[in-house]
């Protein structure tokens, strides 16, 4: 879709002037295009707020001190709040609120699966804790929650078990997840029509019914993809592994390490490894010290060197290089759109996923680079989904015309909303870029990039 | 705010003057999140006021030790739901394909107004001085004069569809600057 096309559907959205037809082209476009969905909330929320700037009186309280009840109404409410002081928990609310969430999540479910294919295709689906042991919780945003049964779930919640721990949850679809102890599950919000949930470590149990026509329900772990059809599977993932044996149906499995999709019967088992970490190949000075390159488990890797683009990029291409030995292409910066960062960080290279790794204090982040001489530092940031901000890194004196080597302790990166807000170990990311360059100069090139803990 | 507790406590003790200082201090968060969820801005002031009438009346249900900041965002956000509901009555929907617009679209918009404490509208008001003469007489004329496309257009002299996209770039360098001073979070 066109610039131009993009900025008159945003305006008449922002509006609500949106025609029916229109409608279905702006649902389309946002269905099927990432940079759609990225766009289109920040012009709507931008045309809407600069309306707040337009000179006018500063906001007066006394309106709503004027609005307050007064007189016998005022009194009314106030003697209902003494006598039913609702601000202090009564032991019965909680416990019969959840279950009745519960019951009405059910029962939603249930409406939508009668309704079959006529409800709105891209509904986030509800989830329910169905079942839990002592030693498990929930991961809401910042938040650390009990998960006692019964609690609610949102797309979005990270439900964590202990070392001896237990939870089932059920979700629409008639999907049953029951995680093993030691298992970190993401219930991740609907991403181009399919439901994805993450299984960052850990052992799930599956048990699904036959999904409805359309419906597509994957779970991502560090080394792979599943696919349920309507089947009953069990997925164990460790620090380098991911296995899936499937009990009955099947289910496609698509190996992030060599990227091959096989699929799946009942009876039979797949399974993707990590190979052990390759040592760093560089004669360039590190950065930061870190542990030996070779002792560590790789989480991501990549070289270029099948000339290919990998999945998951959503900025940069595949190129040759500037020249050096043994490395022919690399992966070169996009531009990057910003009138206010473009001067300084022009070109960028990133990585998206719903679940792109989880991050632990120990991990390592490794490229090599080459950047134009004209600029003055790169940066590199992520963004931490249950923290809600990106967190980012200066390389304040870089390698310049040459290619250099980077070597960052994710540890060492700096929240940049909330910097007494750091990451916790197993919080979930979902982007990763590197940026450098200057506007009008050579693009910036990154190779090798690896995180391995 | 640290004294929430302290003031939500002397509001229902009968302190009713003590609440003008929770509407203060909350009021620019309302405001941004109904803004931004709202298509009208000229109805954001009166539900402003509805919202906090809304939470005096409710100030009981307030839990002690909890997020004042979330709990009157989150009345605020069922008015400009209703608002938007009264809205759409009166205008042909497609249902199915507006649900699909407002689950890619709501969530993220949400979230750029509520990440942060910081006066965003401060802020946006600094990065739109930010923009080039030209481009922020634009906006500045769109925006707060209400001179609309065509009319605007025809006093640039280009074309509206050439007017829509340089409106369509001054948004996304607003929000790369609010980005860059870290206002709102990160893509």
């Amino acid at each position: 879709m066109s610039d131009e096309r993009l900025a008159e559907l945003c305006e008449k959205l922002a509006r609500e002037e949106l025609s029916p037809a229109e409608e279905e082209e702006l649902a389309a476009a946002l269905a099927s295009d990432t940079a759609a969905r990225a766009t289109v909330p920040e012009q709507v929320f931008v045309h809407r707020t600069l309306g707040q700037l337009r000179p006018r009186s500063a906001y007066d309280p006394g309106r709503v001190m004027a609005a307050l009840p007064r007189g016998s109404r005022a009194q009314m409410i106030m003697e209902r709040v003494h006598r039913v002081p609702v601000a202090r928990p009564r032991r019965w609310f909680y416990p019969v609120a959840a279950a009745a969430a519960v019951v009405m999540v059910v029962g939603a479910g249930k409406v939508i699966l009668e309704r079959g294919a006529h409800a709105p295709s891209v509904t986030a689906p509800p989830f329910a804790m169905v079942e839990s042991a002592s030693r498990a919780s929930v991961v809401r945003r910042s938040r650390v929650l009990p998960a006692a049964t019964g609690t609610p779930l949102q797309p979005g919640d990270g439900v964590e078990t202990g070392v001896d721990g237990s939870a089932t949850v059920q979700t629409q679809g008639d999907v049953t997840l029951a995680l093993g102890a030691g298992t970190r599950l993401d219930l991740d919000e609907v991403v181009s029509g399919r439901r994805v949930l993450g299984v960052a470590r850990g052992t799930l149990q599956v048990t699904a019914a036959s999904q409805a026509p359309g419906a597509v329900l994957t779970f991502a772990t560090p080394h792979a993809r599943v696919t349920v059809v309507g089947t009953r599977i069990l997925l164990s993932v460790l620090a380098d592994r991911t296995r899936l044996e499937v009990s009955e149906g099947r289910a496609l499995f698509e190996s992030l390490v060599d990227g091959k999709t096989i699929e799946v019967g009942a009876g039979q088992q797949a399974l993707a490894v990590q190979p052990p970490a390759t040592a760093a190949s560089t004669s360039a000075p590190a950065l930061t010290a870190s542990p030996d390159a070779s002792t560590r488990t790789v989480i991501l890797s990549f070289d270029f060197e099948d000339g290919a683009m990998p999945t998951n990029f959503s900025m940069g291409q595949v190129a040759e290089g500037p020249a050096r030995e043994g490395s022919r292409y690399a992966m070169m910066g996009s531009l990057v759109h910003s009138v206010t960062t473009a001067r300084t960080q022009a070109w960028g290279v990133s990585l998206k996923a719903p679940t792109l790794f989880h991050v632990s204090g120990k991990q390592v982040l490794s490229f090599d680079y080459w950047l134009d001489p004209a600029s003055a530092y790169m940066s590199i940031t992520y963004w931490n989904h249950d923290r809600s901000q990106n967190y980012g890194f200066f390389i304040w004196k870089p390698v310049h015309g040459s290619w250099g080597h980077a070597e960052i302790r994710l540890a060492d990166f700096k929240g940049a909303l909330h910097k007494d807000r750091p990451p916790q170990d197993g919080d979930r990311i979902t982007s990763l870029s590197i940026f450098g360059g200057v506007l009008g100069g050579k693009p910036l090139f990154v190779d090798n990039i690896k995180l391995a803990e | 705010m640290q004294q929430v507790d302290a003031i939500v406590e002397d509001v229902l003790g009968g302190n009713r003057e003590r609440y003008r200082e929770l509407v203060e201090a909350y009021e620019p968060t309302v405001r941004l999140l109904l803004a931004a969820l709202l298509p009208n801005p000229s109805v954001v002031d009166d539900l402003i006021d509805e919202v906090f009438v809304t939470a005096y009346l409710k100030l009981g249900e307030f839990r002690k030790g909890g997020d004042f900041r979330a709990w009157v965002r989150g009345l605020a956000r069922h008015h400009a739901m209703n608002e938007r509901r009264r809205f759409a009555r009166h205008r042909a929907l497609n249902e199915k394909y507006r649900a699909e617009i407002d689950h890619w679209v709501d969530p993220a918009v949400e979230r750029l107004a509520g990440e942060t404490e910081r006066n965003l509208v401060a802020e946006m008001q600094d990065c739109l001085q930010r923009l080039t003469a030209k481009t922020r007489r634009l906006v500045e004329q769109y925006y707060f004069e209400d001179i609309a496309g065509p009319a605007l257009a025809a006093r640039e002299g280009r074309s509206e569809s050439s007017l829509r996209v340089a409106l369509f770039r001054a948004r996304a360098a607003i929000l790369d600057c609010l980005r860059l001073k870290g206002a709102v979070p990160g893509e």
